[in-house]
Order: structure tokens, then C-alpha cells, then sequence
């Protein structure tokens, strides 16, 4: 794992507060437990805040698994 | 820092040690800034309930029900963990997305199936009902105005609820840009004119709270984050709610009486730079040069406070003649030695002092905020008396305002008159204390004060104090009912009831409104509802001009009896002595009377009460009291008996 995918799971493990949470790349927000709307917008903000990112207007809505997360945080940093 | 917090709550509550748990995370609530590890913590609070749901670490728990115009989740998670910050176990009904109308209007919604102690209107700008520029812009204020305060009217009037509402925050970018502030009719002059109208008529129990000072404080760009909007239908920015939150929950504990009051100070590096033990009178940094200019800005803010009703004490590790000195001698202070009511300067630790000062101040420990630069203090404090407060300063003395001004329960929900004289209130009470020492009996001493009371009804002057001693007065407290004012109104407001505030003066001092008393009729009884007495005047027998006030009234209206209740709390052992010493007696509980409370009884005709260290007058030209020779209660026996 890189620095960008290690943040990742750092930060879904606080939000959702499961130290021991296993993230995949394929791993989407059905999969986890308590991964709701609410869940949804704590994780975009948390990741924008340790990032230093900002989502696009479309990526707020259509992000899906994590994955995508990580690939859109990793091209933002450029 | 702070996700450790939480691993630290997470494993407190583990092992089970809910109380431990909560104090970690009530650090972490202290600090809005910590918002990152804000949803963690809220999931752990949510395993500090025992099986029923109960807290047993909480001082109160209360039911808030959250009326949002949008989005609220993040709110509700938020408000929960900012109560921690309180000692407040927050339940939190959300209202379903928009429908704060209907959930208002509707008296079978789910607002009021909930019973909630708190509603929360958390009402965006985009619902205010104002055009972008009016032509009658007076008459598009009032008509808003009155909206929301036939709202509340509602709420007020189908639950016992408290109702805060938070401000509008005019949007950033409008088209007037700065012509807006010189038309009478634009959207952002209405919305203030609806906020500042708003705050005023909120007086009974209804609070706003002030989003915009929130706005300001976390930036435009954070409140209004259109991206979190336009994804979510989030109206607050989520970088944002934390501060609204720690706002809400600021404004709540204050209106439930659970403010701090007393702030105690560190001296060296706290009020001015360098130690004054080494560096001597002139060798302290205060008011000169930049860091010198910052603590002195410091202590003017400190002194604010004071004049606002917080209570300032000192605990510093130093020579007492040391510690003072400065107080006596340095040109640059702004605080005296006056606006100070506890000092301790010794070579204790800082938890023995803060207990004395908690003794000697008459408050339980949660009352007191510690303010140290010091951070092995801070500490030891939070380890050994996790119940005081404690700021975290920063390094930089410019950086203290701010940390202080953003503590929890630093707020206060309206201002008394009495609150800018409270130091002098309690340092009559100091000297009061040291002539008893010196007077030969108890008596003798009582005697000597020349105390005089007075017995008011209620009216729009005193109400904002009689409901503050309602609600802060845990001792000397007979029934510990909390009724705030609209629920104070109306029990004025019945026939043949009585709710009396009462003032006290002796020769040091005028104690200001001291006693509240609420006596209700049923049948020939007159019951007491609620009694309540400040500490201020404890063992002052204050309480007994009150009562032979009550049994003077209880006559002259031909009752036959006066009823009263002693709730027993965890508080209110000081209080149980007040009956029996006026002359009641036990009595079984009346019919539907609580049976779990200890019942007494004054038969009007036949006991007398008495006043002998206390002159009364009161209401309808009452008057009595103030005869230590005649010994009134004897007499009267001998008369009735």
C-alpha cells in the first residue's frame, strides 16, 4: 500500500470507528456496516481534510467504492 | 491528539468505565477543532448507556428534539458529542428532512410524541419567507418575526420544552454586494432585522443562537460549502456544524443552569509572563512589549467576565506574599485583588487548592474551570478531579482570550442584575464570616448584622433571577423542581397562589434576591411547591422570614394548613434542616401527593414560625420579624396553644 491508500483506510477506520476494518480497492459502501448517507459525507470531508483535496461537483454524488477514492485523491495530488 | 482521545474513550469503555470514558470525550468536545474524530466519538457515546438507556455519569440527561430545514445528521452527531463537553447525555430526536412545519403543527408528529426537554430549530436562510429586495420592508419583517414566534408559541404551549432557534446567516454573494447594506429592503438587512428581533423576544425559555457569530468564526467558505449543498442538501458546511454545535450546546447548558462559575486562575504565565518568585516585582512581563501587552488584554478580558457574574479565584503554587504582590504593587494590572473572591497561593498541589477554593466558595466542583498554563497541571487535575473544567491554553499568552472565550459553559443566557455585583456579594460574605468568628454566640452574631428582608411577587423585573435560582440552586433546595419561566408564569398566575422572591440586606450588604417561593392552594391547604435559597445567605435564617411571611399570608387568606415537601437529592442535605427548625411537622403525604418524599405540615392556627434575626415587609403591607428579644414563635404558641 502507498501513503494515499494507507490515509484511506486511516480514515474509515476513525469515521467508522473499527480499528480493525479490512478496505479492498473493490470494497464499496454496502460492504461495510453503518455506511450510510450521514457515514458518506463524514468520509468525503474527513478524506478532503487530511488530503488537502477537494472532491469535484460530480465525484460529490457518484463515488462509489474505494477505489475510486484513492485514485481520485492520488490524480488531485498529482 | 485526538483520535487517540477516542482510542483512549474506546477502551475506558471497554473495560466499562462509562464515566472514564465520558471525560475523555468531553476533552475532545471541548475543542470543535477536533472534528475529524467528532463521528468516532459519537459512536462511542452511544455505548455509555446502560441497558435502560440510562447514564449514570451524566448530570443530566436531556431529550432534544432537532428541527432541521435540511440535511441534519451530522448535527444531531454533533450536538451529541458537544454535550459531553457539558456532562450532558444528549437524546436526540431528528425531525424528518424538512418538515419542521408540520412536525410543529401536527400535535400528534413525532416532535411531540418524544416529550423533548429542548427543541432545536436549526432553520437555513433559504426558508426565511423574504423576497431578495422588499418593498415593504417593515412589513416583511414583522410578518416573518411573527412566524417564527407563533412557532414557538406552539412548541411552548403543547410540551415544557425549551426552544432555541439559531440565527439566519445571510448568504456571502448576493447581487446588492455592499448597495445591500444601504437598502432599506434587501434580503440580508431583513435578515438581521428578523435576527436581532428574534433575540429579544425571546425571553421565556425561548433562546436564539447566534450562527452568525459561528459563520464568522469558522470563514464564509467553510459555513457555506455550496459543494455539500448541492450533493446533500447540507446547508451547514461540514467543517462548520462542530462550532454550530459547541454554540447550541453553550446556549442549552447555561438555560439548564449548568454553567460553570467560578474561573481559577494560575498566576506566573498565566496572568503575566515570568515567575514573580525569581524574577521579582519588576522583572514580570505585563503590558509592555507585545507578549506583555497580550497578557494584560488577558487579564481585561478576565475582568469582563467578572463583571458579566463569572466568579475569578486564584490557585498558584507560590509565596502568598509573593503571589499579591503584584495585585498591591504593579502599576500594569488590570486585575485587583478585589475582583478576585478565592486566593490560594501555597505549596499544595493544585488539586487541594481547587478543592478549598470549591469549600470555601460554597460550589460543587463542576462549577470551577481551570485556567493554567501548565500543562502537567492541567493534567493532574483532569486525572484526579475530572469533574473541574479545564482549558487548554495555548503556548502564546495572545492565543489565551480565544482559548477562554471558547470553553464550554463560559455562556450566560440572560444578565441579572445581580450578576456584575456578585464578587462584592461574596466578599461581604467573607467579612460577614470573620466578624462570626469573633462574635462570643451565634445569636450575638445574628443579632449584630441588623438584617432586614423584603418579600416581593413576582414581576417582569425579578423573573429573569427568580428562574436563574430556580435552576441554579442544587442546596439549599427543597423540592429540586426546575421550572423555568413560562412554567414560573403560569403558576402565578393561578388563583391564590403565591411565587415570592425575596431579598436580603444586613449592615455589610445588600444580598439582592436570594429566595424563591412558590406555594400553591389545594383544598384548605396552601402547598409549597418549590423553595429555594441561596448559599449566600445560608445560616443566616433568611429562610425563616420567608416561611413566617407565607404562614402571615397562609392567615389572612384563611387557610388552614401550609403543606411541604422535602425531595431528598444528592444535593440538598442542607436543606433538610429548614423545616423542622420553622416549627413543621411530619405529616403523611397528601392524596396524589408523591409518596417517596418526606411530608411536613404547619397548622397555621396553632404553630408559629417566627423571624427573630430577620425584619420582614412583603406584599399587601405584610410585615414581621426582627424581635430576638420576644423569641415570636414562643409567644405565639403560648397565644394559640
Amino acid at each position: 500500500m502507498d501513503e494515499v491508500e494507507e490515509g484511506v483506510v486511516e480514515v474509515l477506520r476513525e469515521v467508522f470507528a473499527q480499528p480493525d476494518l479490512v478496505v479492498l480497492p473493490s470494497t464499496t459502501a454496502g460492504d461495510v456496516d453503518g455506511w450510510d448517507s450521514l457515514a458518506h459525507l463524514n468520509v468525503l470531508f474527513s478524506l478532503e481534510s487530511r488530503f488537502g483535496v477537494q472532491f469535484t461537483d460530480t465525484e460529490m454524488g457518484s463515488i462509489q467504492d474505494v477505489g475510486e477514492l484513492t485514485s481520485s485523491i492520488r490524480t488531485k495530488l498529482g | 491528539m485526538s483520535s487517540d482521545l477516542v482510542a483512549e474513550a474506546r477502551r475506558l469503555a471497554d473495560e466499562g468505565d462509562m464515566a472514564g470514558s465520558a471525560a475523555v470525550l468531553a476533552r475532545l468536545a471541548s475543542d470543535p477543532s477536533t472534528i475529524g474524530a467528532w463521528p468516532a466519538a459519537d459512536r462511542v457515546q452511544g455505548r455509555l448507556r446502560t441497558e435502560d438507556g440510562a447514564a449514570p455519569w451524566a448530570r443530566r440527561t436531556v431529550r432534544l428534539a432537532l428541527l432541521a430545514s435540511h440535511t441534519s445528521g451530522q448535527l444531531a452527531s454533533a450536538l451529541r458529542v458537544a454535550a459531553l463537553a457539558h456532562g450532558i447525555a444528549l437524546d436526540v430526536y431528528e425531525a424528518p428532512y424538512h418538515a419542521y412545519e408540520q412536525e410543529i403543527a401536527d400535535p400528534t408528529s413525532g416532535t411531540y410524541t418524544f416529550r423533548p426537554d429542548v427543541v432545536l430549530l436549526a432553520v437555513d436562510q433559504r426558508e426565511a419567507r423574504l423576497p431578495d429586495i422588499s418593498a415593504d420592508p417593515d412589513e416583511d419583517v414583522r410578518r416573518e418575526v411573527a412566524r417564527w414566534r407563533s412557532h414557538w408559541g406552539l412548541l411552548r404551549s403543547r410540551t415544557a420544552a425549551l426552544v432555541l432557534q439559531t440565527s439566519f446567516v445571510p448568504a456571502p454573494y448576493d447581487a446588492l454586494g455592499d448597495v445591500a447594506l444601504r437598502t432599506p429592503g434587501s434580503r440580508r438587512r431583513l435578515l438581521r432585522r428578523v435576527n436581532d428581533e428574534l433575540a429579544v423576544a425571546g425571553t421565556a425559555g425561548t433562546y436564539v443562537v447566534d450562527a452568525e457569530a459561528v459563520a464568522a468564526e469558522v470563514g464564509a467558505d467553510a459555513w457555506f460549502e455550496p459543494r455539500y449543498w448541492h450533493a446533500a442538501k447540507q446547508n451547514v458546511g461540514p467543517g462548520a456544524v462542530p462550532f454550530l454545535a459547541g454554540r447550541v450546546l453553550d446556549v442549552l447548558a447555561a438555560a439548564l443552569g449548568l454553567g460553570r462559575k467560578v474561573l481559577v486562575l494560575d498566576l506566573d504565565n498565566t496572568l503575566w509572563g515570568g515567575v514573580v518568585g525569581e524574577d521579582g516585582l519588576g522583572g514580570i512581563v505585563l503590558g509592555n512589549g507585545p507578549a506583555g501587552e497580550a497578557f494584560a488584554e488577558f487579564q481585561t478580558y478576565l475582568a469582563s467576565l467578572r463583571r458579566r457574574g463569572l466568579l475569578l479565584a486564584v490557585c498558584s503554587k507560590n509565596n502568598p506574599a509573593d503571589a499579591r504582590l503584584p495585585f498591591e504593587k504593579h502599576p500594569e494590572m488590570r486585575l485587583r485583588l478585589d475582583d478576585i473572591v478565592a486566593f490560594e497561593a501555597s505549596w499544595d498541589t493544585k488539586p487541594e487548592g481547587l478543592r478549598r477554593i470549591a469549600k470555601q466558595l460554597d460550589v460543587a466542583l463542576d462549577a470551577l474551570v481551570l485556567v493554567d498554563d501548565n500543562p502537567a497541571e492541567r493534567e493532574i487535575v483532569r486525572q484526579l478531579l475530572p469533574q473541574v473544567g479545564v482549558v487548554d491554553l495555548p503556548e502564546q499568552p495572545s492565543g489565551y482570550v480565544r482559548a477562554v472565550a471558547s470553553f464550554p459553559g463560559l455562556q450566560s443566557v440572560g444578565l441579572t442584575a445581580d450578576d456584575g455585583r456578585r464578587t462584592e456579594l461574596y466578599h461581604a460574605r467573607r467579612e460577614a464570616a470573620e466578624l462570626e468568628s469573633r462574635a462570643a454566640t451565634r445569636e450575638g452574631f445574628l443579632e449584630s448584622l441588623d438584617m432586614t428582608a423584603r418579600i416581593e411577587p413576582l414581576d417582569e423585573v425579578n423573573l429573569p433571577r427568580v428562574v436563574q435560582l430556580i435552576a441554579k440552586t442544587n442546596q439549599l433546595n427543597l423540592t429540586g423542581r426546575r421550572h423555568r419561566s413560562a412554567e414560573v408564569l403560569e403558576l402565578a398566575g393561578r388563583p391564590g397562589a403565591v411565587v415570592w422572591g425575596l431579598r436580603v440586606a444586613d449592615r455589610f450588604d445588600d444580598h439582592g434576591l436570594v429566595g424563591v417561593l412558590v406555594a400553591v392552594p389545594e383544598g384548605e391547604d396552601l402547598r409549597i411547591d418549590t423553595f429555594v435559597l441561596s448559599c449566600r445567605v445560608l445560616g443566616r435564617t433568611a429562610e425563616r422570614a420567608l416561611l413566617d411571611a407565607l404562614r402571615t399570608w397562609a392567615v389572612a387568606q384563611g387557610r388552614t394548613r401550609i403543606l411541604a415537601e422535602l425531595v431528598p437529592t444528592d444535593r440538598n442535605a442542607p436543606a433538610r434542616p429548614i423545616l423542622p427548625e420553622a416549627g413543621f411537622r411530619p405529616t403523611d403525604p397528601p392524596p396524589g401527593g408523591e409518596q417517596s418524599s418526606q411530608w411536613w405540615e404547619l397548622v397555621v392556627d396553632e404553630q408559629g414560625i417566627g423571624s427573630p434575626f430577620v425584619a420582614w415587609t412583603g406584599p399587601d403591607e405584610m410585615a414581621g420579624g426582627g424581635r430576638p428579644d420576644a423569641a415570636a414563635r414562643d409567644d405565639e404558641e403560648d397565644i394559640h396553644g
